[in-house]
């Protein structure tokens, strides 16, 4: 009797696997983005006076959320973003990179909300 | 080494561009040492590192077995790939924290004189504020006392230029509506160059300026010579050339203090006999730049907003330049 042929290995699409690996990069480009867009609208209409407290605290803010959503995706990289792999070795290798891209973009996060209390909330514009 | 030796020319070539008047790796101003030492690390670690990638890629294609596995190793990836960016860049990130923060070195302007600079398409409107509030006009030269901080106040009239003079310090951009603030402090007498370093429009390639680093004693002297009226001429192609500047039209834009001449949409003359340059630094001073300016100005400054004066007849235009060249 004749055995039956293999069936092939259905992956995921792509897309989903760039967007696994990515969850790091992707959250870290928000929170830049958050963050520059605040100080940068707050300074140039100078509406607020109190523009070097409330700058600050809302880069700490943002910069605190961003990290505990990093930390999760570090510890657990499955839980924002499914992707799963039907090769066992491909999860294993996404896991890692995905953890490992996660971990500098935390640092990233960390050193622009640090910016926020290390220079002028208003300073130079270049 | 043979082929090595056609790029030899080429990268002596190359060289002669770090040194110069409006070289960044010839530093002349505080803020211009610091930005060199950093640039310095900056080239010596980046080159270190190119060394490190194309030994690492040398040994994975032709090492030994040993040397693979070693490299292969994940290791390597997590050394080099995270912890090193990591520690390098927060050292970097702090560093640049000392710099722009309140503790910074850079030196803080003592209040006792202020330029400020207003971005024209395409010159330098500059003013000297001193400590008693005096205003002193002058445009498309910047002069300092070497050793002292002075703060200057950065505006443009227009559109965005960015102020840049490489051996002194750092660029700054010229945002209408807003004022940014630098401190340039001189550390040796000399003469620098400065560029607008933002796309602003036609003749942009030629809105330069020079910076001129005195000792202090002849700085003041200076400043108080810049502070007065123009001179009055004395030669007969001089004031002829007076009356003709006068009943031309150029004193709808220009300023000669001293003479009726109060037209501010262009620069200050008052002096300008006595700058380093013309035109925004597109010139050298002197009486046949003078008229190639007048006549000429489209061909020697495309798209400036100067309109050409060829009603003058060569002697009339000889007369015009003598009269603006001994305005110092």
């Amino acid at each position: 009797m004749k055995e039956p042929a293999p069936q092939p290995v259905r992956e995921p699409p792509v897309a989903s696997a760039i967007l696994f690996l990515l969850t790091g990069p992707i959250l870290w480009a928000g929170h830049l983005t958050l963050v520059y867009a605040f100080q940068s609208v707050t300074c140039a209409i100078g509406a607020f006076p109190s523009a070097a407290t409330v700058i600050p605290a809302f880069v700490a803010l943002a910069t605190l959320v961003a990290a505990m959503v990093l930390l999760v995706a570090i510890w657990a990289p499955g839980r924002l973003t499914r992707y799963r792999s039907e090769r066992g070795e491909n999860q294993t290798f996404l896991r890692a990179v995905s953890r490992l891209l996660s971990v500098l973009s935390l640092t990233g996060v960390l050193w622009t909300g640090s910016a926020a209390f290390a220079l002028d909330a208003c300073g130079r514009l270049r | 080494m043979r082929c090595a030796r056609p790029f030899a020319p080429l990268a002596l070539l190359t060289l002669q561009d770090c040194a110069g008047v409006q070289s960044a790796f010839d530093p002349s101003g505080a803020e211009a040492e610091r930005i060199n030492v950093l640039s310095w690390l900056l080239i010596l670690s980046s080159v270190a590192v190119l060394v490190a990638v194309c030994l690492i890629t040398a040994g994975a294609l032709f090492g030994s077995e040993r040397w693979r596995a070693r490299i292969s190793g994940e290791r390597l990836v997590i050394g080099g790939g995270l912890v090193l960016p990591i520690l390098v860049l927060s050292i970097l990130l702090s560093y640049g924290f000392y710099l722009m923060g309140p503790g910074s070195p850079a030196g803080r302007a003592d209040g006792r004189l202020r330029v400020e600079v207003v971005g024209e398409r395409w010159w330098w409107r500059v003013t000297y504020v001193d400590e008693s509030g005096r205003r002193v006009e002058s445009a498309n030269e910047i002069r300092l006392p070497v050793g002292r901080p002075v703060g200057v106040e950065l505006t443009s009239a227009d559109v965005i230029h960015s102020f840049w003079v490489p051996r002194l310090a750092g660029k700054l951009d010229m945002i209408p509506g807003r004022t940014n603030s630098l401190t340039l402090q001189a550390t040796k007498a000399g003469i620098s160059r400065g560029q607008c370093a933002e796309y602003c429009g036609g003749a942009h390639a030629f809105m330069s300026f020079y910076v001129i680093a005195m000792p202090e004693d002849q700085f003041a002297a200076w400043l108080e010579q810049e502070a007065g009226d123009a001179q009055i001429p004395t030669g007969a192609d001089e004031t002829a050339g007076q009356t003709l500047f006068l009943s031309s039209g150029c004193i709808a834009c220009h300023s000669v203090r001293g003479t009726e001449a109060r037209g501010t949409i262009g620069p200050d003359l008052t002096h300008v006999g006595s700058r380093h340059s013309l035109a925004a630094a597109t010139l050298e001073n002197d009486v046949s730049a003078f008229a190639r300016w007048i006549r000429d100005g489209e061909h020697v400054k495309p798209e400036n907003l100067m309109p050409p004066y060829d009603i003058f007849t060569e002697a009339e235009l000889a007369q015009l330049s003598s009269y603006l060249d001994q305005l110092r």
